[in-house]
């Protein structure tokens, strides 16, 4: 497994060794199967980047990630979780 | 391995200056004779027509290979805003270090009787060139860095 990043239990949350975890893969899914591509035309970033979010390789900011949790009609809490205080799951 | 337009650019750059400027130095410091003000001259101005030829073959493949990233003409976003800071940042270092030792070089060129190289203006300047190459070396590596691992 990457030391970077791992799977919690519920399997949709993907987190990296800051805090930071976030749904997007889920929510994609959840929202007509979203591509990533759709996403990220419609935040206002490249494919590569809603990647890297997803995978928990790149932390956005306020306003993307705010865009992102607009793009799926949620509160930004819903979307991205700070949880201080997690230790890296090896 | 997915790569975006930007990240692709990157690796043209890269390939392009380490294969045309190794060859450049490989050539002249393998040298018996060292290389007049006027050689270097020429040798850089075919480098730079050759890189950008390089350049602009390998970039319209890829522009070809990959239609969507290329539509926007390679606009950044902020994640390679971010990349690209970074990289400038570690490539300041290095090229801030590479002049501090020119500085060094030709100063104690200049009280050796016997130097290891001649401290003539096309020695210094290509020595100059080398910390600029090996900047721009650090600038490109670093982005493909941050690319694959995360930033």
């Amino acid at each position: 497994m990457d030391r970077a990043f791992s799977i919690t239990e519920e399997g949709s949350e993907v987190k990296k060794s800051s805090n930071l975890t976030n749904t997007i893969r889920r929510l994609r899914f959840d929202n007509d199967e979203m591509t990533q591509q759709a996403l990220a035309d419609r935040v206002g970033v490249t494919r590569q980047t809603v990647i890297a979010i997803e995978r928990g390789k790149y932390s956005p900011s306020l306003e993307v990630a705010f865009r992102i949790a607009h793009v799926f009609g949620i509160p930004l809490e819903e979307v991205f979780k700070f949880e201080p205080g997690q230790q890296e799951v090896s | 391995m997915d790569l975006s337009f930007q990240e692709k650019s990157v690796w043209v750059s890269l390939i392009a200056i380490v294969v045309v400027f190794g060859y450049h130095f490989y050539q002249v410091f393998g040298a018996v004779e060292a290389i007049t003000t006027v050689e270097l001259v020429v040798r850089l101005v075919g480098i730079v027509v050759v890189i950008v030829i390089i350049e602009i073959v390998l970039h319209i493949i890829i522009a070809v290979t990959a239609i969507k990233d290329a539509e926007d003409g390679g606009a950044l976003d902020e994640r390679d805003v971010l990349v690209n800071t970074r990289a400038f940042r570690n490539a300041y270092i290095v090229m801030f270090i590479g002049i501090l030792y020119m500085i060094g070089y030709v100063i104690a060129g200049d009280l050796n009787s016997e130097p290891r190289w001649e401290v003539s203006p096309a020695n210094t300047a290509n020595f100059l060139v080398l910390a600029l190459v090996i900047a721009e070396i650090v600038n490109y590596g670093s982005r493909i860095f941050y690319y694959r691992r995360g930033i």
